[in-house]
């Protein structure tokens, strides 16, 4: 073969896998295919050099080369032929299926190879299959051996993920059964619901107009709303009406404005401004329902509905809404919105019909005794705070001083004294006192007294370059702004000394980059006149390396993470060497402080 | 390599005047051995889904060729038309759904009937032998095992009835399927077990077994002594007059790990056995001798059992070659010499079983698929070249004419 196709052919594969973008250049890789097209001697150079180019450990490498690949093996037999005697290579190389062989990085461009590769190979085998007995096995082999999708490279492979995908269907099925039960049964006790709410609101309207017979026909569900309580209509029902005269501020319902206005002898309507404010009216006075033996089955009857609503219809209702929303939660199917929907203005019907039932005090007893206890809890915890923020003094407790400064001469007494000793060659002493030696020692008995630090409620403050404040709670020192001292709202130290130390610090650190390598000026002059004048820091390092234009992403390259730059931070020399010394001079003060027990011990027995 | 080439004319008709070529047809035959490649156009019928563990061909016909997979599956390919391009046909299978008894485990062990192929045999790893009647495909005997069994062999000659079942925790079971007895049970090796069992070619009561331990014992069932002869790897067969021969000894080993194959020469007197240490050696079977060949490293990973086949010239016993499954490939070695013919690949996952076709002189493989292998090269290339000349196409083989001429450069680079 000639030298020069061989060396414009080796050029142009290594232009356009080292190309870095997602398509090929269409200029070279016409250039190609012009240069293959003449013979089959060509085509298998240009075969070789694509199987080195797809042994770099680079995925975006890979994926420019099986382009090419995927190009020529749709023109070329003798390619073809080629490629199959080694296809084992190329799954393993382009889909890494294999656990000890996968992908290189970076992983995005390694997904959108796997992708590539397994649609190109669906592909060639529709095409091919027929002619090439290798390709059928191949293809065979990924289908019935890897269980590969070949439409869906992204979905997991193998014998679990099959288990999985079991699993979810049936996770799915019992969930849609759930959701059929739970929609029946709402609709069965939706009516019955209805029904519920309706008789409470009865008897309720039966109570109340009980209460004031004038309101016969008021429709106790805007109850609120249209009660009104007024003084200046007495006159008009004083002659039938004798309850009135029991209740100290007379509230009487009003059917309409017309009537109001007709009582107030104000014709001109509109112009009028009553603000009546509801929540400000006694309430106590107005609905306290008395239970007497004409109502006492109607009330006991109310009762009994306030708790079927409240007990058993929300519950249930709330237990269904939870299924409808791990429903919708998994599927986001459109049905279960109208039944939610449904619930909750079932919900909502309950809930209402609850309040005003409270409203008029007419819910059983119970209710107002589970209130009790949480307001009991709330005056406590409010006594109990304002101690709780004194506590900053380090103060001993009583255990503490027990451990730390109880007299434990008796305890060692104890220890000393040997009377069950039966050596005949020492006699058990018979004084009772302590050597004085001993006593000494017990003085010189070191003991470590271990405080708990008070919380930290201070933030280090110091201003940052995004115009923040720091947020570390250090405290005495800040890693990153050193002592922490009193700032002003803006960070600015209140201290006047160090305020000025700080801002001539901050002027320095400006003056050490020269003024013409102010970056945003650099920038314009880069784009008026492409010089890029940055004094680079890299400079040196440019130089010894220099390398052929690729636009691939560079893997060596570490990602800069907090985690990073903490660890840059904590795992430097200095701070090892440091914190190495620190741990040292702590283990040889605690073995110095065991030689001196030790010492005083030998001494002194 | 040269001994398997055709020898040009000259040389051809010297070598018939000396009498050392007689036939013309043992020539193509030889040529054919170690000239194998892949029948493009040959398929089989695809069965299986899973790996397939092991194969057997009949030996009266040399045409069925049973094949069970590792999900306990069999199936019977009828390998006759061995022309160039045909489809092979399933005669019958078994499995879930087509037969009540079938094996539920990997299948171990197939066996044809050694007289006609109307009786199969069948182990598997659900620790059954059954035993089938071929023309109904129906179990007509079936043998439960306490312990696992690994392998079954049954003597080759005539009137032979006798299966041996290498167990796993080493004992050697005899089944006499004439009476339906299985109460023979020879302890020939260590509880470690026993890989494999194989019947002398000429004689019904010699066998060879090959245990975990790496060792192979060559056992008479009717002597009362629990084996006769048992391979060292030591013992070799040299012309150095300083080195004597070793008597065998109980620490006698063949291979340093557990037995994977072990296949007798249609001689009779070599036996090849391949071991776990990757290694595959020449014996002799009357003295127990090692021959000094060396066929290099042959990977052997994750296969049980591994199926080698031997092919050998009748009228030149030097001209033999055997086929070894080596991963994904199927490497050819002269077994005298030890010297590598070819490697065949096609396979994409580690091949288990190769089984060679004494009469239409061509190999099967199978790892998850079954392949064929023959001597077609020149066969294929002339359809090939056929298929593109376009006077000889027809219709039904159009779309293959067409692929295969298409060296097709897109339209659009003509014109620049």
């Amino acid at each position: 073969m000639n030298q020069l196709v061989e060396q414009s052919l080796s050029n142009l594969v290594q232009e356009l896998t080292i190309s870095g973008s997602r398509t090929l250049n269409e200029e070279k890789i016409k250039q190609l295919k012009q240069i293959c097209k003449q013979t089959d001697v060509n085509v298998e150079y240009c075969y070789r050099l694509l199987i080195a180019q797809l042994n770099k450990n680079h995925s975006e490498i890979r994926y420019s080369t099986f382009q090419i690949i995927d190009q020529l093996f749709n023109r070329s037999h003798h390619f073809r032929t080629l490629l199959l005697d080694d296809f084992n290579y190329l799954i393993d190389k382009c889909l890494g299926l294999n656990v000890d062989n996968q992908l290189p990085p970076p992983n995005q461009t390694a997904r959108l190879l796997r992708q590539f590769t397994a649609t190109s190979i669906k592909k060639w085998h529709e095409k091919f299959g027929t002619a090439y007995k290798l390709l059928d096995i191949g293809f065979n082999y990924l289908k019935n051996c890897k269980l590969m999708n070949f439409d869906n490279m992204e979905e997991p492979i193998g014998i679990t993920a099959e288990l999985e995908r079991e699993r979810n269907q049936a996770n799915q099925i019992r969930l849609t059964q759930k959701l059929q039960t739970a929609s029946r049964e709402l609709n069965e006790t939706s009516s019955e619901i209805y029904s519920c709410i309706k008789q409470a609101e009865n008897c309720l309207n039966l109570l109340v107009s009980n209460k004031t017979e004038s309101s016969s026909a008021i429709t106790t569900t805007e109850s609120d709303e249209e009660i009104v309580d007024d003084d200046d209509d007495d006159d008009d029902d004083e002659d039938d009406d004798d309850d009135f005269i029991d209740v100290p501020i007379e509230p009487v319902k009003i059917k309409n404005d017309e009537e109001l206005l007709q009582v107030l002898g104000l014709g001109t309507a509109g112009k009028l401004n009553i603000t009546i404010d509801l929540n400000e009216r006694p309430k106590s006075s107005l609905f306290n329902i008395e239970m007497t033996d004409d109502n006492r089955a109607l009330i006991e009857n109310l009762h009994d509905l306030y708790r079927q609503l409240d007990d058993v219809y929300l519950n249930k209702i709330q237990s269904w809404m939870n299924i409808f929303i791990q429903v919708q939660q998994n599927s986001n199917e459109q049905q279960t919105s109208t039944v939610i929907k449904r619930a909750i203005d079932l919900k909502n019907s309950i809930q209402s019909c609850l309040k005003m039932i409270e409203n008029y005090r007419l819910a059983p007893k119970r209710t107002v005794v589970t209130q009790k206890p949480g307001k009991i809890s709330q005056v406590k915890t409010v006594t109990q705070s304002p101690p709780q923020e004194e506590t900053t003094l380090p103060t001993l407790t009583d255990n503490e001083i027990q451990y730390f400064f109880h007299d434990d001469t008796q305890v060692l007494k104890r220890t000393f004294k040997q009377n069950d000793i039966e050596n005949p060659f020492v006699r058990p002493t018979e004084s009772n006192e302590m050597p004085e030696s001993l006593q000494y020692s017990l003085l010189m008995h070191k003991r470590t007294y271990v405080s708990e630090l008070p919380a930290i409620k201070w933030k280090c403050r110091a201003p940052l370059d995004n115009n923040k404040l720091c947020e570390r709670m250090d405290r005495y020192k800040c890693p990153f702004h050193g002592r922490i001292i009193a700032r002003d709202e803006q960070g600015q130290a209140a201290d006047e000394k160090i305020r000025k130390h700080e801002e001539e610090q901050q002027l320095a650190r400006k003056r050490s980059r020269p003024e013409w390598q102010d970056p945003e000026m650099l920038e314009d002059i880069r784009l008026a006149t492409g010089v890029d004048l940055r004094m680079s820091e890299a400079n040196k390092r440019k130089k010894k390396k220099k390398k052929i234009e690729s636009g691939l992403t560079e893997l060596g390259i570490e990602e800069n993470t907090v985690r990073k730059r903490l660890e840059k931070k904590l795992l430097n020399r200095a701070s090892v060497k440091r914190i190495g010394a620190a741990l040292e001079a702590d283990e040889r003060r605690r073995n110095e402080e065991k030689f001196h027990h030790q010492f005083n011990y030998s001494l002194n027995n | 390599m040269d001994k398997y080439r055709v020898p040009n004319r000259a040389n051809l008709l010297r070598a018939r005047e000396y009498g050392l070529e007689t036939s013309f047809i043992h020539i193509e035959q030889t040529r054919r051995l170690a000239d194998f490649t892949l029948c493009k156009y040959r398929n089989l019928t695809s069965y299986h889904h899973s790996s397939i563990s092991t194969m057997n061909l009949d030996q009266s016909e040399s045409r069925y060729l049973l094949s069970g997979g590792s999900n306990g599956h069999i199936c019977c390919h009828d390998m006759l038309p061995s022309s160039l391009v045909t489809t092979h046909p399933i005669v019958f299978q078994i499995d879930r759904n087509s037969n009540r008894d079938h094996h539920t485990h990997n299948i171990c062990s197939l066996l044809w009937y050694p007289n006609d192929n109307g009786l199969f045999v069948t182990l598997g790893l659900d620790k059954k032998l059954k035993i089938w009647d071929t023309n109904q495909v129906k179990m007509v005997d079936e043998y439960e095992f306490s312990n696992f069994a690994y392998s079954a062999h049954m003597p080759s000659t005539a009137n032979a009835s006798v299966i041996a079942v290498a167990h796993e925790n080493g004992d050697l079971r005899l089944i006499d399927i004439r009476s339906g007895s299985d109460s023979h049970v020879i302890h020939s090796h260590t509880k470690k077990g026993i890989c494999l069992v194989k019947w002398f070619n000429n004689n019904p009561n010699l066998l060879a077994s090959g245990g975990v331990d790496g060792r192979v014992l060559f056992t008479d069932v009717r002597s009362s002594r629990a084996h006769y002869m048992s391979l060292d790897r030591d013992n070799i067969l040299t012309n150095n007059e300083q080195i004597k021969s070793r008597q065998t000894t109980v620490s006698s080993v063949a291979h340093h790990r557990g037995v994977k194959s072990l296949e007798f020469l249609p001689d009779n007197t070599h036996l090849l056995t391949v071991g776990a240490d990757d290694l595959m050696y020449l014996w002799n079977v009357n003295n127990g001798q090692r021959l000094l060949v060396n066929y290099g490293p042959i990977t052997t990973n994750n296969v049980r059992i591994l199926t080698i086949a031997c092919a050998q010239m009748k009228h030149d016993r030097t001209k033999s070659v055997v086929y070894v499954p080596c991963g994904k490939y199927v490497r050819v070695y002269d077994i005298l010499t030890g010297q590598r013919l070819t490697t065949l690949s096609g396979h994409l996952m580690p091949v288990s079983t190769c089984i060679y076709n004494r009469l239409s002189v061509e190999l099967y493989s199978c790892s998850d698929d079954i392949l064929v292998w023959g001597a077609v090269k020149k066969q294929q290339e002339d359809y090939e070249i056929s298929m593109k000349n376009p006077e000889r196409r027809n219709e039904a083989t159009k779309t293959l004419a067409q692929i295969l001429n298409r060296d097709q450069w897109s339209d659009d680079e003509d014109e620049d």
